[in-house]
């Protein structure tokens, strides 16, 4: 990996490249569990218990982000249609039946091959009610271990020390013992706070990139751009070695731009003038990843803060990963989860973004089949304009789901919401001048 | 076990589901219940509504409907 990491040219799109290498290599890895003998363990993005699972040797599959790329390639809408003939409802979170109808298609993974039977399913339970029920199907199918791991709602906006330690609890009595039967290796507390000093490497600097979106301008997308940043330390590789290198080159690659006075880099190449600076709440459309995009930097508009790149770890907001605690550390990490912190506490957090990112405006991508993540997201929009003054907008879409993209409704909002904001400024600056 | 244990205890003829929309916890589920009621050859029903619209007309078709399959045919 590293010599390949040195022979790709190191500006702008070789983390990129590295990123694209390293989530295939783990599809790869899972996809050769007869040959390399390695157990595999499916969990989810948000709460995911990496540096732990990989102290086990084991590897990590993550049905989500299996749906995401099967979205990529166009291949969800017909895997969600299968799951509904099957008996689910149009209604419900389409990652659970991109996932259903994946593995009734003879469960094949992206890089063509087929997905082994997990060995043991890990739910760790971050505000996200449905992980229960998809868990639940997927026991039915594979009929494996399946160990759960309950992480209390931050109803009142904070983690207390009972909630910590009815985590850890759990972590020593349930979910240690079964990755120890499961993989056949006994708990090696020093593997795991060595992965967990490489996360904290790792995650200072995606930190860094991801703040320097407060430059002027923006030298990245914190948004769309940012899904690609997150990629490694979502999925498999946070506490590896590759991950450290990874956000080290991307780091490298982001102080560049900011000398070159760049903005970021687009499926189109490199963005016009940075006209509208955004704060986006809300998981992005997954099946139009690129046709969304487009929408905004044919606009001149720039995601500089986001929520959703914070369903994998809060670090932004000072969270890391703390081999000297290994186990506490790992339950503030599942509590800390942005789908597991209460309304008040997101619109906060929204507030701070808008202000610390010198942002014009606050939108809104809500998901048709998210609950967890649309619940309230109207409340939360006027409370930022309430608070912050700048306008905010609501768009409508879907996770994997082609059926409720709109192309035509949703460019028309968005046009007639970078106009408003034009206007306003317009005004202002009238103001001012009469002012004087 | 616990639905499967109702129906016996109950001696129900039938069972309906009835779900609001976008009630993720109530519909993921469904297919499973209906799964274990077709196993056991026990008549069955699913509907959706929205809860907040009332408008209880289609439920009271199909209702009517699965009443009259239990009558003629079980």
């Amino acid at each position: 990996m590293s010599a390949k990491i040195e022979a790709l040219d190191v500006q702008k799109d070789s983390s990129m490249l590295m990123q694209k290498e390293m989530i295939n290599s783990n599809y790869d890895a899972l996809t050769d569990t007869a040959n390399n003998g390695k157990k595999v363990c499916s969990t989810f993005v948000p709460g995911n218990l990496n540096e732990l699972i990989q102290s086990f040797g084991m590897l990590n599959n993550l049905p989500e982000t299996n749906a995401i790329q099967n979205a990529m390639r166009q291949e969800s809408g017909g895997m969600i249609q299968t799951a509904e003939r099957m008996g689910h409802s149009e209604d419900v979170c389409t990652y659970v039946k991109a996932d259903i109808g994946m593995m009734s298609k003879g469960n094949i993974a992206p890089n063509g091959k087929p997905m082994p039977n997990p060995d043991l399913l890990l739910l760790s339970y971050t505000g996200c009610f449905t992980f229960m029920k998809w868990f639940e199907l997927l026991r039915q199918e594979y009929k494996c271990e399946t160990v759960m791991l309950q992480v209390p709602y931050q109803g009142d906006g904070e983690i207390t020390q009972n909630m910590r330690d009815f985590v850890v609890k759990q972590l020593k009595e349930e979910v240690i013992p079964a990755l120890e039967r499961v993989s056949g290796n006994k708990f090696d507390i020093d593997k795991l706070r060595e992965n967990m000093r490489r996360s904290a490497k790792a995650e200072d600097d995606l930190v860094w990139v991801l703040e320097s979106a407060k430059n002027k301008p923006s030298p990245i997308d914190a948004y769309f751009g940012a899904i690609y940043y997150l990629g490694p330390i979502f999925t498999a590789f946070r506490g590896t070695q590759q991950a450290v290198d990874y956000y080290k080159v991307l780091r490298q690659e982001i102080e560049q731009r900011i000398k070159n006075g760049q903005g970021p880099i687009t499926p189109g190449g490199s963005m016009g003038k940075e006209k509208y600076r955004i704060v986006m709440e809300g998981p992005p459309n997954w099946t139009n990843f690129r046709e969304f995009w487009k929408m905004f930097y044919d606009e001149g508009a720039v995601v500089v803060a986001s929520t959703y790149t914070k369903v994998g770890g809060v670090y932004d907001q000072g969270f890391r990963h703390d081999a000297d605690n290994p186990l506490e550390s790992l339950a503030d990490y599942c509590l800390g989860c942005y789908t597991n912190r209460n309304l008040p506490k997101r619109v906060d957090m929204l507030e701070n973004y808008v202000k610390e990112y010198e942002a014009d405006g606050l939108l809104i991508n809500s998901i048709k089949s998210c609950n967890s993540f649309s619940a309230g997201q109207l409340m939360m929009m006027q409370e930022i304009e309430k608070r912050t003054g700048v306008p905010g907008a609501f768009v409508e879409t879907d996770l994997v789901d082609p059926r409720y993209f709109s192309a035509a409704n949703v460019k028309n909002r968005l046009e007639s919401y970078f106009q408003m904001i034009e206007q306003r400024r317009q005004g202002q600056s009238n103001m001012i001048a009469s002012a004087r | 076990m616990y639905l499967l244990g109702t129906v016996k205890e109950r001696k129900a003829e039938g069972v309906i589901f009835a779900a609001p929309s976008f009630c993720d916890p109530a519909l993921l589920e469904r297919p499973m219940l209906t799964d274990r009621m077709r196993e056991h050859d026990i008549p069955h029903i699913s509907f959706k509504y929205a809860e907040n619209s009332g408008q209880m007309q289609p439920v009271r078709e199909q209702a009517g409907t699965f009443a009259d399959s239990i009558k003629l045919w079980s």
